[in-house]
């Protein structure tokens, strides 16, 4: 029985019980200490780093004059848009999903008018659009397009997400919150038994970013845990929430799920 | 990330370079490349290839223990099931004895002006 195991219930016999106190149970966060712990007792400590990534050279397609803005195509559905200055600022985005939200967002509603197109998300100098599961085509023509919507928006002066919705978000305190105590009662109780550990980072505006830790570090399905759990639950407590980023260094988890899996070697 | 059949890498040691061949390591259990050709001497140029056949979430080279070790250039050729290979070219980088280098990159996003 690994240590850290034994240390857990240690803690929950020896914490003291009045008649108004209810048992105290380990954090998370106590929990990934005694984890991490043990691998220090057991491992050398080694580090994970990455090295510069070269760029392979761009495609010079097109240069109009005014604000530039370089499009990189993600997927055959997505294509973002980086654009020389930040498009929204304080941290802010927006997923828009559909022409029903559009009202939240000025430059949406400029590009859901150009057709074909499906959501799009706003946060810093990006832009990504998505466009219909169905649409084949080559996207440079739509990226051309949406490009200079993107272009003459800015250009204009016009907001790219909607004043009144900015007003009405809940300050980061509030949203820091409600995202904690999500973390705290639903989250990672659910994720203990993969040994993993889920914290948030920081909030900017209405921005979350959260760290994975323990077995969700470096786990091959952290990102269907984020997109299928995390995400949902972390809506229900904040509807106006934004983008969520995971923020994880995954290459350098000292006790990714995978790595602690038991070997013919025992 | 798909199941990774196979990499080819190609290092380029600058002044400090490692004794014997690398090793490296997928989801935490390091394993030998299947072929090797060159070395890591200072000056030398590495070829190896190696067979994972698995689904990737950590792909490291294992780093020096004894003395630092100075890399110039890395190549890296991806083989990943049901998808075309991508290559991802990797500057310099220093790997001091306690550090091992990733070698999971992303396909580079190819850009263009709109």
């Amino acid at each position: 029985m690994p240590s850290w195991f034994t240390k857990l219930f240690e803690k929950q016999d020896n914490s003291s019980m009045g008649h108004d106190e209810r048992p105290s149970f380990p954090t998370g966060s106590d929990y990934l200490d005694m984890v991490m712990d043990e691998e220090t007792e057991s491992a050398p400590e080694r580090r994970v780093v990455r090295a510069p990534v070269l760029d392979p050279g761009e495609e010079e397609f097109e240069s109009p004059k005014g604000l530039r803005i370089k499009a990189a195509i993600l997927s055959p559905t997505s294509c973002r848009f980086m654009v020389e200055r930040p498009v929204v600022e304080g941290g802010y985005s927006l997923v828009v999903l559909g022409p029903e939200s559009m009202h939240k967002s000025p430059l949406a509603e400029a590009l859901f008018d150009l057709g074909r197109i499906e959501a799009v998300i706003i946060h810093g100098a990006n832009v990504t659009v998505a466009r219909s599961p169905e649409e084949r085509s080559d996207w440079k023509p739509l990226a051309t397009a949406i490009g200079a919507r993107i272009r003459s928006h800015l250009e204009a002066g016009r907001p790219c997400i909607a004043h009144e919705y900015l007003n009405e978000l809940p300050s980061e305190s509030a949203i820091r919150e409600r995202l904690e105590k999500a973390l705290d009662q639903v989250i990672n109780p659910g994720i203990a038994a993969h040994s993993g550990y889920i914290q948030l980072d920081r909030v900017e505006g209405n921005t979350a970013y959260i760290e994975m830790q323990g077995g969700c570090q470096g786990c091959a399905a952290s990102q269907m845990t984020l997109r299928d759990g995390v995400e949902q639950i972390f809506r229900e407590a904040v509807p106006q929430l934004g983008l969520i980023l995971d923020v994880t260094d995954h290459d350098s988890g000292t006790n990714p799920f995978y790595a602690s899996m038991p070997t013919d070697e025992g | 990330m798909p199941r990774l059949e196979t990499f080819d890498i190609t290092i380029r040691t600058g002044e400090r370079g490692l004794d014997g061949t690398p090793r490296f390591s997928i989801n935490g259990f390091p394993l030998e490349f299947d072929t090797t050709d060159g070395s890591a001497t200072p000056g030398g140029v590495l070829e190896a290839t190696g067979n994972p056949g698995s689904y990737p979430h950590s792909l490291v080279l294992v780093g020096p223990e004894a003395s630092p070790w100075d890399i110039e250039e890395v190549e890296i050729t991806y083989y990943m099931e049901g998808s075309e290979p991508y290559t991802v070219y990797l500057g310099p980088i220093t790997l001091e004895t306690d550090a091992d280098l990733s070698l999971l990159y992303d396909q580079p996003l190819q850009t263009f002006d709109v």
